[in-house]
Parts: C-alpha cells; structure tokens; sequence
C-alpha cells in the first residue's frame, strides 16, 4: 500500500469493538476528504471463529457492495499476506491506499494498577494506564485500607492483560513498592489470552528497586522496568509508562488475542485502543480549534469521558491538557442495571416526566440488561433509557473530574498541596468547555435530536457559553487513529461528516431569586431578549446559522463567563435544539413532591418540543 | 450485518450438544479420543502452583536486615519442608537463640535483600475438570482442552446464576404462572435433596431459603423480581456476568424479570425429563461471546424436535416479545414489512406485525422479538 501520507487519497479504516467491527471509507473528493461508505459484521475474536480477521473482511464486503469498490484481492498466497488490495494509481477505482484500526474486541485492554499512596503514586499509575487507553480494573494502594490477603484475592481473581507498579520517589521508599511487587507474585493473576504468555509488569516505580523487583517479578512475568512515573513528589512523569503500555499492548498483548497477528500485517500504522482513537481526535481537534472540549462516549458496558483544556500554566496560546478517564461499569445495557445501582432509582425517576413504579423500573432495567439488542418501543421506554442515560453521564464526569488524567507533555509539575487533594478539580472547569460531544447509541441514535441536546445539558450542567454536538455514526476512533498519519484529513471529515451540532446552551454560575431578570441578550433576536431566573427557554436557530450575541447579566450574581455581573461577546451556533437559555440554576434543583417534579420535567421537554 | 432479532433461546428435546471443556493452565488429559464419559467424571486434570506466602523475617525475628542475612539458612530454588529451620541466629554471646521455620512444604522463590522478605511457593495442588455432558470425547487440545459430544435434551434460560451442578430432574405440580412458596416445598413428600426443579413463575424469598435448606441442586423457573434476588445473593446484581456467585444452589430464570409464568414449552419438556440425570449452569455472559444457562439431560431418549436455531423469522412463526409494552407475551408473526417504520417512541426501525394471544393485531419492532 502507499503509505506516503501526502499522496493518500483513499483510506479503510475500522474499530474492532467488543460486538462490531464498524469499518469506514474516507476518500478525498473535488471538495476535500469525505467518509462516504460504512458497513459492519459481527467481531469475531471470540470462539467459535476466534479470529478477528474474518469479523474484519465481512465488514471490508459490505463496503464493497456498497461502494463497489473492490477492496479485498481476489486471492492470497499465504494466511500471513494481506488481503488488502493496494491502489495502483491515484484514480484506481479499486483498492485503498492505507489501512488503520482501532480495537477494543475481547473487552479492550484491561489493566490492574498499584501504587503506595492512593491519591499519589496510584492516582499516577491510574492517570498513565487510562491516558493509554486502558480500562483499569484495580487500583490498588497499600492505604486502601485492605488487608494484604484482601488485595492478593482480588489480583488473582481479576485477568489483567498488563500490571502496572509504581510507588515511591526516586531514592524514596524501597520497602513499599517492592511489597507491591511481592503482593504481584503472591496474585499471580492470570492473562486474558494466551496461556503460556507471561503477564506483562511494568515497573515505574523507585528506580532503586528495579533490581530487587526484577529478582521478584522477572522469572513468572514478562518485567518492563520504565522510568519512576513519580521520580519526585513535585513532578509526574507518565510518557515513559504510557508507551510501554501501547508498546505492551500492541506487541504482547493483541499479538496473543486470536487473529491479531495477522491484523498487525495488514497495517502500517500501530492498532491502538478503542478510546486511544476517540481521544486524540479529541485532542486533535480541540488543537486545530483552540476550544476546550469534553466529549463523552457512552455504550453498553462503558463510559468514556474525554476533556482537553489549555494548560494555564503555559505562556503559549494553547497548550492542550488532555484527560481521559472510563467507567467500566457504567453502561446502557451489559452494565445498565449497575447504572441503577449506582445513581438509586430515585436518581433515575427525578429525570422522567410521567410516574413509573420503582419496581417495575428493577425489573425493566435488568430485562434490558439481560436483552441488551432491545430498543425502546414506548415513549415511557425510551424516557427511561434516556434518565438512565442521564445519570450515567453524570456519575462518569464525577469519576472524570476526581480522576482527571495528564497525558500531553512529559512532564508535569504540580505542587504538593495541589497534588494531596483531588488532582482532577484543578484541571476541571465547565465554565471553561466550548464544545461538548456526544457518542454512542443512546446520544448519537436519538430518535429526536433535541433530546440528545437535553441529556447532555441535564447530565453536565453547562456553565457560560456551550456548543453541543453529537458524532453521527460512531466514526471518532477510525479518525483518531488516522489523525496519527494525517491529522489534516482527521479534521476535515471531524467537521464535515462525524460532527452533528445540536445547538448552544448558555447557563449561569451563581444562582438569584426565580422569577428576577437575570439575563440580557443582544443579537439573538430582532429586540434584546431578557430572561428570568428559573426560566429555560428556547431560541429557534437552525443547523447552519450562527448569531453573534452580547449576554449581560442582570444580577451582579451570575457569572456567564466572563465573571460575576460582567458582560460578554459569544459566537452561537444552531442546530436541531437552536440556542438554549438555561436559567433553571446550578445544580439543578428537584421538586420533592412527585407530581411538581413531573409537571416541570414535563413543562422542559414540551419547550424543546419534545414529546412526552 | 447483524441480526434484525435475537436469536431463541433453545428449547429442544433432543440435539446434538458439544461442550469445551477447557483447563485454566497447562495439565494433561485423563482420557482418549473416542471415549465414552459421564458428566461427573474428571475429563482433565493439571497442577495449579502453589501460593506464595511472605515471610517478613526481620518481624518474624526481632533481627535487623544485615542479621537476618547472615543467619538465614535456605536460598533461593532451596526445597523446604514444613518445621525445617530456615533462620538461626545466636545473640547475647550466644546464650538466647533466635529460629525460624518453614510453615509449609515449599520452595524458596526470592528472598528480598532490602526488606527482608522471604517468599515461598507451596506444593502444588491438582486440579480436575469433569466432563459435564455425559457423552462421546470428539477433540483433544493436548494438554489444555477437550470437546464433549452428547445427544441430549436442552433447555436454555435467559438469566442465572451459580455454576454447573447435577441432579435429578423433578417438575412442579403447580401452575406455570403461580409464585412457588415454602409451603409449596414443604408439600413435596420425596426428597428435594440433589434435584432440579423445574416450574413456576417464580420464587418468594422464604421458597429460595426452604431450597437451600433442603440441598435443592438448581431451579429452573420462569422469573425473578430484582428485589428477591437482591435478598437471596446478599447484594445486587450490576453487571450481565455470572456464574461465580458462592450459592447454594443454581438458579435458572427462563423468561426474565419480574413476574412471568414459565413458558409452557419449557413445562412439556421438563414434565418428560421428570427423574432423569441433568446437569445445570447458571453462568450467563451477555456481552460477545454470549453465554447463556443452560439444563441438559443427556441421552434422554426423546425424540428430535425441531431445531430452532435453524428457524426462520417468517410469516407464521411463533415469537416472545421481550420489551414492553407486550413483553412477555407469545405472538404470531403476521406480516414482515421491508419498510423501515416509525414507533411510538419515534425511532425509525425494521419492525413486524403480530398477533397476540388475544387476538390483537400489534407492531413491534424486530430487535423486540425473539424466535420460539
């Protein structure tokens, strides 16, 4: 295939995900790089068939059925070439010119973390595993107030694909990390694939104690010593684990899950995880842009919640901090009822418009749960998919904004006060976000688009100025890691075909009386348009439009941006939700009597139009 | 592309069933190619390594670092047997004597130079896996795996938990939509002890306790509510992945949750399966790779029905609807339009019209649906 970037103009790409392969074609067109065909075929890493590659080439058929493009030649001489067939030229109706993927099959990697002081050395290893793409299992620190045994029970029982050790400073501790390393071996928890594959453990712990951990780990494990992810209690140091994780990954890991060997052959350009792919489309983007973006992506096990804002610290215009964190349990179906579990059905009910029996709520929830391919027939349902939903959304910010995760840069420096308490709050402003985004069934395939725009500001509770936005089919992997190759492309097609702008929503910090005048805005409309507290109201302003406004509070209390009482200049866009002025107060406030609580959730959808 | 329907969940009363039966680590096969075996017969066997136990010497000793290395006795790839003095240190001009012992019969794996820890590794423990279907070995994987083949009838539920167990079969004498209390436990004259029992709608809590102190091997019933089964394992359960629960017994649930009679389907088999051997697995994994619980009888003597899974979804065939508003209820396919519809909650889907027992004529959409 020819892989000079440049000259590209016809790339598959695909996401071998836990149930589906999705594979996409982007083409460079007249007008400049498009995704013009997608087909899919069940993912095939499991038994019976237990090889990836054939999942892979199903779904290379349905796009050549689509596109008729011919994609896949006619024969291969052996199991180990590439079915692929290159471009001979660049107006080759056949073949492509570069293959990329992204896989998250068999349940994506899987990593148990450790490290001494859990909101230090472990927070550390969980930041580095989960900017890596990973799903972190366990986080095990030795003041996680277990008992030792308690720890040893749950690595073993757990079926990491990697390990990752930190624990103290460089010429710290030596006893503690070498008792982690001791705490390993006691586990010996067994890989995911491969039985006679020695687990990969990856030692960024005291640089001193490599060599006592080696004489520990080296003989049952496969010993990757980096360098301390904490040399110092000032700086975090993650690039060095990061990539042995991706390293690990690729080479140790997938290499040993059935048919990615063969996989690996058909690219040029390393497989990297599922969310490693929605993430630095992320981040690419938020680069081209400028603008500080959360984006969520929510399936059936997992929720995915990306962040990228400018470092303050930085004197240049914008130096992204890139956070990524998941919520392995926290899903719309596999995991649904674990939703319920978590946020309580009360939680779950403040969000529907009609009354719903909790009972029946349990009962539904893990019927979907146990048929997760249903799909909400009644409005009732689908109400209570998208309350589930809501509270989904919510609990993985919260885990997001506890654990918020450095990766740009190779090094970090925090101070300590900063780094003993929560380290995600001080990276962590929704006033600041411009854009958040939306993926997954449940936002992407609403069957109305203004109430994937409600999920959205109900979930996070926007604050000042936000776009909002949903990726239409799920393609934000496949461009990521197309991004690593031609961020250009990535971005065009980001824009032109994966981005669907749902509207804006502007909402306060800081709250006033309801029924007070809180909000002056210019621009909007043919007259300034003065809303009150309490209110939300809606705006028409349809998908291609943009209005330049002047918002000034009308309370020195509310801050809608650019500080308390204090007016700003915004850019707003439209979409299916137009502009959204959400004065209901942050948090939002619940009624405690059931029937007002109903009357409002109900009064808010039939503003945006919505039925219920 | 994948399936406009979920596939059914079986319901045969005779089938070809083939079943992995798979060692979590290299061991050995106790049996040949060919060979007939009963399902509760080990088929595999392998030697799990033994736990590491940590010895923290210089606790243990009172000793400091530099001590505990010189007076330490074993190194490392030493065989120790339990009792053997592994440290022996002399102080005060050698009149206190300071020892310590092996615990276990073990192998020294490291011993730590900077804390003093001494790691040992326990004898190994064998570990044997049985056949679980009583049938014909079909394929060996030396050393790792083999595939059991039997003819056997085969009922698969939607929702369990608890791993394999064995027993005898034993129906209900009950309605398929009554909720099967104690009393109606207690009622049964023969011995509960080791059976399976099948029917139903569901359990009260007080049945699921009365099971458990009868020796009751497996239930198989129609539904459970949540909060009952909360109650019973102790905690809720979040996540679609069981199997592992520390249980008395396995727990079946044919149609879902909530309160639905077991299907009758499932009855009519069952009532022919009354005191014949069975094996059971509650394991159900929704996500790829879907496993769901399972009742078998092996070599049931009955004769083939057929093969659902061969089933199309065609004008005429029978379907559970598993989402509300019909769910639960059994339907004839009636009409399979090609046009993708709107339904009420105003997704554009593949859908089909149906006729439910009442006559009704209704359309549901096709993920809705599950072929019976």
């Amino acid at each position: 295939m020819n892989q000079t970037t440049k000259n590209i103009s016809t790339v598959l790409a695909t996401d071998c995900g836990s149930t589906t392969t999705k594979a996409v074609l982007f083409e460079r067109k007249s007008e400049g790089w498009r995704q013009t065909f997608r087909g899919e075929a069940p993912t095939t890493v499991e038994k019976p068939l237990a090889d990836v590659t054939i999942g892979v080439r199903n779904a290379f058929t349905e796009i050549e059925e689509l596109s008729g493009r011919k994609i896949l030649k006619a024969q291969v001489s052996s199991e180990e070439e590439s079915p692929i067939l290159a471009k001979q030229s660049v107006d080759d109706p056949n073949g492509v010119d570069l293959y990329v993927s992204t896989s998250s099959a068999g349940g994506g990697l899987q990593m148990v973390v450790a490290g001494v002081v859990g909101a230090m050395t472990t927070a550390s290893a969980e930041r580095a595993a989960l900017g890596a793409g990973a799903i972190v299992m366990d986080a095990i620190a030795l003041d996680d107030n277990r008992e030792p045994y308690e720890r040893v029970q749950k690595i073993r029982h757990l079926r990491p694909d990697i390990v990752l050790i930190s624990g103290g400073v460089d010429g710290g501790t030596k006893n503690h990390p070498l008792e982690l390393a001791e705490t390993v071996l006691q586990a010996s928890p067994r890989p995911r694939f491969g039985e006679t594959l020695r687990l990969p453990v990856i030692y960024a712990a005291n640089k001193d104690t490599r060599e006592e951990a080696a004489k520990i780990l080296a003989e049952k494990f496969a010993f990757n010593p980096v360098a301390n992810i904490r040399p110092n209690l000032e700086t975090e140091r993650l690039d060095e684990a990061r990539d042995a994780i991706h390293e690990l990954f690729l080479h140790h890991v997938m290499s040993h899950a059935p048919g990615y060997k063969k996989l690996l052959g058909y690219t040029p350009v390393p497989i990297i995880p599922t969310p490693a792919g929605f993430g630095e489309m992320v981040l690419t983007a938020a680069k081209q842009t400028g603008e500080q973006i959360l984006a969520v992506d929510i399936g059936g096990a997992t929720t995915d919640v990306f962040s990228v804002f400018r470092d303050p610290q930085s004197n240049e215009k914008f130096v992204p901090i890139f956070n990524r964190t998941v919520s392995a349990n926290l899903g719309m179906s596999y995991s649904v009822a674990n939703v319920l579990i978590e946020a309580g059905v009360e939680n779950i009910k403040r969000w529907l418009p009609l009354s719903v029996n909790s009972v029946e709520i349990r009962d539904r929830l893990r019927n979907k749960m146990i048929r997760p391919t249903s799909i909400p027939q009644t409005m009732e349902d689908l109400l209570l998919e998208q309350a589930i939903c809501r509270e989904a959304l919510r609990l993985a910010l919260e885990h997001h904004q506890r654990l918020a995760v450095g990766l740009k840069g190779s090094k970090k420096v925090r101070a300590l006060n900063q780094m003993l308490k929560d380290t995600g709050d001080e990276l962590f402003d929704l006033m600041a976000i411009d854009l958040i985004i939306g993926s997954g069934g449940v936002l992407s395939h609403a069957p109305d688009r203004r109430s994937a725009a409600l999920m959205l500001i109900d979930a996070y509770q926007p604050l000042g100025v936000t776009k909002l936005a949903v990726d239409s089919i799920f393609m934000m992997p496949h461009l990521g890691v197309l991004a690593t190759v031609n961020a250009d492309a990535a971005v065009e097609i980001f824009y032109r075909d994966c981005l669907v702008e749902l509207g804006t929503v502007i909402a306060p910090r800081g709250e006033i009386k309801p029924g007070k005048a809180a909000v002056e805005i210019s621009g909007l409309m043919a007259t300034p348009l003065t809303i009150m507290a309490g209110e939300f109201k809606v705006i028409e302003l349809a998908s291609d439009e943009r209005r330049h406004v002047e918002i000034k509070p009308l309370n020195a209390n509310l801050d809608f941006g650019a500080g308390f009482g204090k007016s700003l200049s915004a850019e707003l866009i439209g979409g299916p939700a137009g502009v959204i002025i959400d004065l209901r107060g942050r948090p939002l406030h619940f009624a405690t009597d059931e029937k007002t609580r109903i009357e409002r959730a109900k009064a808010v959808h039939k503003i945006l139009g919505l039925e219920v | 592309m994948a399936r406009a329907y979920t596939p059914a969940l079986t319901v045969s009363a005779k089938t070809k069933i083939t079943r992995l039966r798979e060692l979590p680590l290299p061991g050995k096969a106790l049996v040949k190619l060919g060979d007939e075996v009963s399902s509760e017969q080990a088929v595999l066997s392998a030697e799990l390594p033994g736990e590491v136990e940590i010895l923290k010497l210089l606790e243990r000793s009172g000793l400091d670092l530099e001590a505990v290395k010189k007076s330490l006795l074993v190194k490392v790839g030493d065989s120790v047997s339990r009792g053997q003095t592994i440290l022996s240190a002399k102080s005060f001009f050698g009149l206190f004597c300071t020892e310590l012992t092996a615990p276990i019969d073990s192998q020294v794996e490291f011993f730590n130079q900077v804390n003093g820890h001494l790691g040992i590794r326990g004898s190994a423990r064998p570990i044997n896996i049985s056949a679980y279907l009583s049938g014909k070995v079909v394929g060996i994987e030396e050393g790792k795996a083999l595939n059991i083949e039997a003819s056997a009838a085969w009922i698969q539920g939607v929702f369990g938990v608890g791993g394999e167990r064995f027993g005898e079969v034993l129906v209900l004498s009950l309605p398929n939509d009554a909720l099967v209390d104690k009393q109606d436990l207690q009622k049964i004259t023969s011995d509960l002890k080791g059976k399976i029992l099948v029917g139903g709608r569901g359990y009260s809590i007080e049945a699921l306790r009365e099971a458990q102190h009868l020796g009751v091997s497996a239930i198989l019933t129609g539904s459970v509510n949540s909060q009952t089964l909360k109650e019973f394992l102790g905690y809720d359960i979040g996540v679609a992945i069981t199997g592992d629960e520390n249980i008395p017994f396995t727990f079946i649930v044919t149609e879902g949750f909530g309160e639905l009679a077991i299907s009758e389907r499932v009855m009519t088999l069952a009532k022919k399966l009354v005191g014949k051997k069975g094996c059971v697995n509650g394991t159900t994994q929704v996500r790829a790779g879907a496993m769901r619980p399972e009742l078998i009888v092996c070599s049931a003597g009955l004769e083939e029905t057929q093969s659902v899974g061969s089933l199309e979804l065609k004008v005429g065939a029978t379907v559970r609807i598993v989402r509300t508003p019909y769910f639960g209820q059994l339907a004839t396919v009636v009409q399979l339009p090609t046009e993708l519809e709107k339904v009420q909650s105003g997704a554009i889907v593949r859908v089909l019209q149906v006729q439910l027992a009442d006559g009704r004529l209704e359309v549901v959409p096709r993920a809705n649906v599950e072929l019976v």
